[in-house]
């Protein structure tokens, strides 16, 4: 187990690797440059600011240069677009803030997915089935910038219960957070909630039938004992092993509504640094991201042994 | 990477468009008015406005009597006077720091800032100003004629790398010590007489230096903190400035909040304790937080476009000109391009009123480039809406009906209303001269490395002006003007803007200017489409708030009744 680790960490490092580079060469063949804009800057302003990024040197050694700051140093630069700050203290105040929403709707997945899934598998064929699994169709389908606004429509605008935009975070307190957090926590989570139930669906019809739960029935047990202590168990593992891949999905999944709830988070510079040329914050938000990815990954693979006893590395 | 994200944006936009649509649909005269809960009120909140608009929209405003909250769109890039290059960082930079003349209330000469009042010599080329005594940093420390000096000084030191450093060159020797033909710092005509007389030369005749000065490259740092943290003087736990206000809180994409600077001259006229702007990307989230009462005006955002229909009819929303042109540059190295009668053919089928009436927002149709602006009065021209004339010089330019006539590639960067107007134009030019333009819609990085190339046909084009002064919008068409990006050049245009820059005479410099702007429409690589607009909301309780040509608004000068 320890060297099946070890193992995966050291490919992980040239995952990396690989992805650094690629990236670094890609984002420079992108036409156009950090310091573009519709007014052009003189010659002589532009040599200097390149001067001063290093952008005037061949791009060998520029990227010798950026590997250097981030493997001795775990640096990335400064950001070129936002010259009052680095990319490390960009990403550290962004990282928080989209594991938070991330959290926040991976609870909400499961608060609403594992029931509408138990719900649905002990009552298969029924109208009550066909309802939740409708719903949860439209969940899967419906994506998050049509879902996004439709909230916001609803509850911002029309009952007014919650903010539409506006992130404070967890700075002025529960209330405050949960009235700006939740809608954009909802419009993430849905899409999970609704793959969560069919989930605990299928693990539930799977469950239902097997012989321990015939046998449990067949000492009388009530029907509530017998679904809660001993199908439930063995229902979500498949949801548990779903729950490493989900959240890796929703850290990278929240570009869309992070944009559509003004949420200050990854997703924003994921996207914007790419065309804003921002070269290092770029890398950052790439390598953050496929570090995040590979992390989980390998965390996931090692719950597997833990939740099923058939699946070993050794 | 770009290219991946960029149809999953369009997408979200398109959705979003989708349910604007939606929602204005719901507000029609058939479903009766939604009646809004007000949210209860909220501790350490004054009352709050409401308003009533004629379709039955509310606005519940919770900013508070004493605060001013505005959106901006998108993250400022820097603090720093000297860095800055965009209309998020003015927005608050202008109220931290105060240069030494300011942006007047509305439209207006500036007025005193730090200088209590200035001369200008009989030749026009020298400005004694005097420094007020009470003036002072944040920190308690005087505001002095070389703190002016030294801010200068810094923008035009190449390590600072400071992207507007050309807005100086006004000043003599300012270029020539920059790119470094005259390293010797002395050679640059600043100078400080005594701690509240400052002296500038300017390398040659140049009325806007006035505007200059209220310009945001041109207002003062402070040389102690800036010197010891280079990079991070401008946190709220570090800045001294010497304007109104003072920064408190930068939270990344979340809002910055500035106070009252303790130290400022002009404290007790200061109505307004606090003031925030928040960053919000898109223009349909801004306007839920304003609908909401989180905003006092949209700030640096545009209002969505699909709203205008519905906004137009409130109270709260308000037109104002706006100092930049919309036009079409035509690269003048493609062979038919080349022939002005066929430049001219293609503006005279283009009729700007049927494109204004459905783009809205107040914009105006112009065939000029300079908008009004002081005591200039624009050239005026005859290449104007006119199908018949157009057929007759395209045939003499030997491409009778649009016969032979190469296909036009028109390039715009990818935005709605951009596309909306190419499409207008593209069936005009089809319809009238029977030339047939091909669409390119180019990412704006994309589009703007063509431009520059070369590498483009025809191009869709905006410039805003960065001063009062017709030379902002004639000065980049001289020959090899880094913003000239048509390969177009001419002699004669090139002699009047010199001898504009020569003359003394304020009358014959504006003359000069006139017959210049006269030439670039008459045979230049310009098809002027129209003059740009700002559309916005405002609280109506905001009083100090008047229209301004470059949408400056200074906090300094607002009061709320409520």
């Amino acid at each position: 187990m320890v060297r099946f680790i070890i193992r995966r960490l050291i490919s992980s490092v040239l995952v990396l690797f690989v992805i650094i580079t690629a990236s670094f060469f890609v984002m420079k063949v992108a036409p156009g440059g950090p310091f573009d804009a519709d007014r052009k800057l003189p010659d002589e302003v532009k040599k200097n600011i390149e001067a001063k990024y290093h952008l005037d040197k061949p791009l060998w050694q520029q990227y010798g240069l950026q590997m250097k700051s981030i493997v001795l140093h775990g640096d990335f630069g400064p950001s070129m677009k936002y010259p009052d700050r680095t990319v490390n203290e960009i990403l550290a105040d962004g990282l928080p803030v989209s594991m938070l929403l991330g959290v926040q709707a991976l609870i909400i997945a499961l608060i609403i997915g594992l029931p509408a899934g138990l719900i649905s598998g002990l009552k298969q064929n029924t109208l009550t089935d066909y309802t939740v699994m409708t719903g949860a169709m439209a969940g899967v389908s419906v994506p998050n910038f049509v879902l996004g606004p439709l909230l916001i429509w609803i509850f911002a605008i029309q009952f007014q219960w919650f903010d539409a935009a506006n992130w404070h975070g967890l700075s002025k307190g529960l209330g405050p957070h949960i009235a700006t957090s939740f809608l954009p926590s909802l419009t993430l989570g849905m899409y999970f909630a609704a793959y969560i139930a069919r989930l605990t669906r299928g693990g539930m019809l799977e469950i239902i039938r097997q012989d321990y739960i015939g046998t449990a029935r067949a000492k009388g047990l009530a029907e509530k004992v017998v679904v809660m202590r001993h199908a439930l168990k063995g229902a979500i593992i498949p949801v548990v092993s779903y729950l490493g891949p989900a959240f890796a999905a929703m850290l990278t999944g929240s570009v869309v509504i992070e944009k559509i709830f003004n949420i200050p988070g990854l997703g924003t510079h994921f996207v914007n640094s790419a065309f804003n040329r921002d070269y290092p914050l770029v890398l950052g938000t790439i390598v953050l991201y496929s570090a995040l990815l590979v992390l989980l990954n390998l965390v996931v693979d090692v719950l597997y042994t833990v939740l099923d006893p058939r699946v070993s590395y050794d | 990477m770009s290219r991946r994200a960029a149809p999953a944006l369009d997408a979200a936009a398109i959705g979003l468009m989708a349910l604007a649509i939606l929602a204005t649909g719901c507000r029609s005269d058939r479903s009766p008015p939604i009646e809004r809960r007000s949210p209860p009120p909220k501790a350490g909140q004054t009352a709050a406005a409401t308003d009533t608009a004629r379709d039955g929209a509310q606005t519940t405003f919770e900013t508070g009597k004493d605060r001013f909250v505005f959106a901006i769109g998108g993250e400022p890039e820097t603090l720093d006077p000297g860095r800055a290059r965009g209309v998020n960082e003015n927005k608050i930079i202008s109220n931290l720091f105060e240069g030494l003349v300011e942006v007047p209330l509305g439209a207006g000469p500036p007025v005193p800032g730090v200088a209590e009042r200035w001369q200008r010599s009989e030749d026009g080329r020298e400005y004694t100003f005097h420094l007020r005594k009470d003036a002072k940093w944040s920190n308690g420390d005087p505001v002095t004629a070389e703190d002016f000096r030294y801010s200068w000084m810094r923008v035009l030191d190449k390590s600072l790398a400071a992207p507007y450093a050309d807005m100086l060159y006004v000043i003599e020797g300012a270029r020539d010590h920059y790119e470094g033909r005259n390293p010797d710092p002395e050679s640059v005509a600043i100078t400080v007489v005594d701690p509240h007389t400052l002296k500038v030369r300017l390398a040659y005749v140049a009325p806007f230096f006035l505007e200059l000065c209220a310009f945001y490259t041109y207002r003062p740092v402070h040389r102690a903190t800036v010197e010891a943290l280079p990079d991070r003087w401008t946190r709220p736990e570090h800045i001294v400035v010497n304007g109104p206000y003072t920064l408190v809180e930068w939270s990344l994409n979340q809002r910055l909040r500035a106070t009252q600077n303790p130290h400022y001259w002009g404290r007790d006229a200061l109505h307004i304790r606090e003031f925030e702007a928040l960053p919000i990307q898109e223009n349909t989230t801004m306007l839920t937080v304003y609908e909401g009462g989180g905003l006092d005006w949209n700030g640096s955002l545009d209002l969505p476009a699909i709203k205008i229909s519905t906004l137009e009819r409130r109270p709260d929303y308000h037109v104002n000109p706006y100092l930049g042109v919309y036009f079409y540059r035509y690269n003048v190295t493609r062979e038919a391009l080349a022939d002005n009668r066929v430049r001219q053919a293609l503006a005279m089928a283009v009729d700007r009123e049927a494109i204004t009436t459905v783009i809205k927002m107040g914009i105006t149709p112009s065939a000029t480039m300079v908008p009004k602006m002081g005591a200039y009065v624009s050239a005026g021209t005859d290449v104007r809406f006119d199908p018949k004339r157009a057929r007759a010089l395209l045939a003499e330019a030997g491409y009778p009906g649009g016969e032979g006539f190469p296909r036009m590639q028109v390039l715009y960067n990818t935005q709605e209303n951009h596309k909306r107007i190419a499409e207008m134009i593209q069936q005009m030019w089809a319809r009238h001269l029977n030339v047939q333009a091909d669409l390119e819609n180019q990412e704006w990085k994309v589009y703007l490395k063509s431009q520059r190339d070369l590498d483009y046909d025809i191009s869709r084009s905006g410039w805003i002006g960065d001063y009062l002064d017709p030379m902002t919008f004639l000065g980049m068409w001289s020959t090899g003007n880094g913003n000239n990006n048509t390969g177009w050049s001419d002699k004669e245009y090139d002699g009047l803007l010199e001898r504009a820059r020569h003359e003394g005479d304020e009358q014959r410099r504006l003359d000069l200017l006139r017959q210049a702007e006269g030439i670039l429409l008459q045979r230049g690589p310009v098809l002027p489409i129209y003059h740009y607009a700002r559309a916005y909301l405002l609280n109506p309780a905001v009083e100090g708030f008047e229209p301004h040509p470059l949408d400056l608004h200074p906090i300094k000068y607002i009061r709320k009744t409520r």
